[in-house]
């Protein structure tokens, strides 16, 4: 072999889909490294979730949207946890590697900005649905899972997993300190997921609070994955789906822009 | 004055006074610092815990009136509990964060260093894991005032579960904090130690309907008396008597405490 060939720069094509791939399994790797705290941890979480309010509810609330509580609770819940946990992988990613330093690894490779929305965006999507698969499989060991429509399950997994994932590379762009990235967290991420109708249905509340309620989008990501599970949804499936088609469309363009112009990433 | 005696050493008598203080403030403080992350944050999550439980009893509840557990609202069911957690689970971190911090950035030698006994710097990182909690306490009631009834019926007992309760926490949160040499450690004990515990004590729910095994599980766990002594304190309802309640805890403060002052005298963790 001669020296000359093996020093010779690497071409890439329209895509630099080696450069993609390693950016992608660096971020699946991170947190598939740590799977206590990014696996178990959340599934420790929802099965508490599920029987804390089993115990509390279950005998009061018999019977909600055609089926038990239980039934009811558990599709919002890993919901909730599979968009946390993608909003969690991007974000802290980012701020982390913007604290450390470590962000010129991201900036120096020829990687165009597609290549770096992507390549973040899909370790945060792949944190959300290994959550969800964990998550649903062990409570199926607990309680009957059957499946109306698998279309509305993969869809929303799929959807509102990569949106928070957006939304997550986004925050962290935005973040300079670990604290701003705690308050976005706890301030809009948290009640948003919680006030979403997780654990209740939203036709139980009044006229003013059901619009409230329905103009949140986590509400959308809930219902529709809940509907692929027990066949009944609150609010209009076809609503959900655009809302989290566009949403995924417009945060893709925003993201792409912003690492395009460099926002808060080079002086 | 010389210079020689102002240069010279201080002279402290049987307990160091100015040295304790300082440690207290520097770590009660320290935290309480970034208000946003410490006291508003889980006050929000609390408030909206029981706004979730609120929402989610009353879709069974035909008339849409309150829904009420064990004789009480369930807002004043669970209000005791909400609060309880928020002081125990500021206690314990306040006290974990505070050590292994110190410990990771190299800075624990300023309090190995400083001219303090094991039991003067062990008075002080409880005195203030202990305020840490009661504060936390206070602003998660302040939060829950408009929705439950957070007066308290029995003063006395509210106030020493509320300072039992975070001491007993903070203790352990000490004992973590010079256990744990990575964050991952802190993490974990969190999620699997700390939340689990805090949950699976009778926080939203009686346990007088429980199946016979969960009961006897529930009664295991030290968090289920303090959060029924709480419940006592504002409500005046308990599942159990509030005396044995109150000396367990007791016991076990009196228990941690010994722990701690021979780990901090033998250095476990700190000294090499």
């Amino acid at each position: 072999m001669q020296p000359a060939l093996t020093l010779a720069p690497r071409r890439l094509g329209v895509v630099n889909w080696l450069g993609l791939r390693t950016l992608y399994l660096k971020e699946v790797r991170r947190f598939a490294k740590v799977f206590t705290q990014t696996l178990v941890s959340p599934l420790v979480t929802t099965l508490l979730f599920l029987a804390i309010f089993t115990l509390a509810l279950g005998r009061s609330v018999q019977q909600v949207g055609g089926v038990g509580y239980a039934e009811f609770l558990f599709p919002g819940l890993v919901m909730m946890s599979m968009v946390q946990n993608a909003f969690a992988n991007t974000s802290s990613s980012l701020v982390i590697a913007k604290i450390q330093g470590n962000i010129v690894d991201l900036l120096m490779p020829p990687l165009s900005p597609l290549e770096l929305s992507l390549g973040l965006a899909g370790g945060g999507l792949t944190r959300g649905i290994c959550v969800g698969l964990v998550s649903t499989l062990a409570v199926s060991l607990l309680l009957p899972i059957h499946v109306h429509d698998w279309f509305f399950i993969v869809f929303h997994a799929i959807g509102a997993s990569l949106m928070l994932s957006l939304i997550g590379v986004l925050a962290g762009l935005w973040a300079d300190k670990f604290d701003q990235m705690a308050a976005v967290t706890n301030f809009i991420i948290q009640p948003l997921s919680f006030l979403s109708g997780a654990f209740y249905s939203t036709q139980r509340l009044p006229d003013f609070w059901r619009t409230i309620a329905h103009l949140n989008p986590f509400f959308y990501m809930i219902d529709g994955f809940r509907y692929g599970f027990i066949g009944h949804a609150d609010g209009s499936l076809l609503a959900g789906v655009i809302v989290i088609t566009s949403a995924d469309i417009l945060l893709g363009l925003l993201l792409w822009r912003l690492f395009a112009i460099g926002y808060k990433l080079r002086p | 004055m010389t210079i020689g005696a102002a240069l010279g050493p201080r002279r402290f008598g049987r307990v160091n006074w100015i040295g304790t203080a300082a440690l207290y403030r520097r770590e009660t403080w320290r935290l309480q610092k970034d208000y946003l992350d410490s006291l508003l944050g889980p006050a929000l999550a609390n408030l909206i815990f029981m706004l979730i439980l609120t929402v989610a009893a009353s879709g069974g509840m035909a008339s849409g009136n309150g829904t009420i557990v064990a004789g009480l609202p369930l807002t004043d069911f669970i209000a005791p509990g909400l609060i309880m957690f928020a002081a125990g689970e500021r206690a314990f971190s306040a006290a974990c964060v505070s050590i292994l911090f110190d410990k990771l950035e190299g800075m624990i030698g300023d309090v190995v260093m400083a001219p303090l006994t094991s039991g003067e710097r062990l008075a002080a990182f409880a005195g203030a894991s202990m305020s840490a909690g009661a504060i936390s306490g206070a602003a998660t009631a302040a939060v829950l005032w408009p929705f439950a009834n957070i007066l308290p019926a029995h003063p006395a007992a509210f106030f020493y579960f509320l300072i039992a309760g975070s001491l007993l926490l903070g203790f352990l949160g000490t004992v973590a904090g010079l256990w744990a040499r990575r964050w991952d450690h802190y993490a974990a004990l969190l999620a699997y130690f700390l939340v689990p515990f805090s949950y699976l004590s009778g926080m939203f729910y009686s346990t007088l309907g429980l199946p016979e095994l969960a009961r006897q599980l529930i009664a295991l766990n030290p968090l289920y008396y303090v959060i029924d002594g709480m419940r006592y304190g504002m409500t005046g309802y308990a599942e159990t008597a509030i005396g044995p309640g109150a000396l367990l805890i007791l016991v076990l403060d009196v228990a941690l405490a010994g722990l701690l002052y021979a780990l901090l005298r033998g250095g476990w963790r700190l000294k090499a």
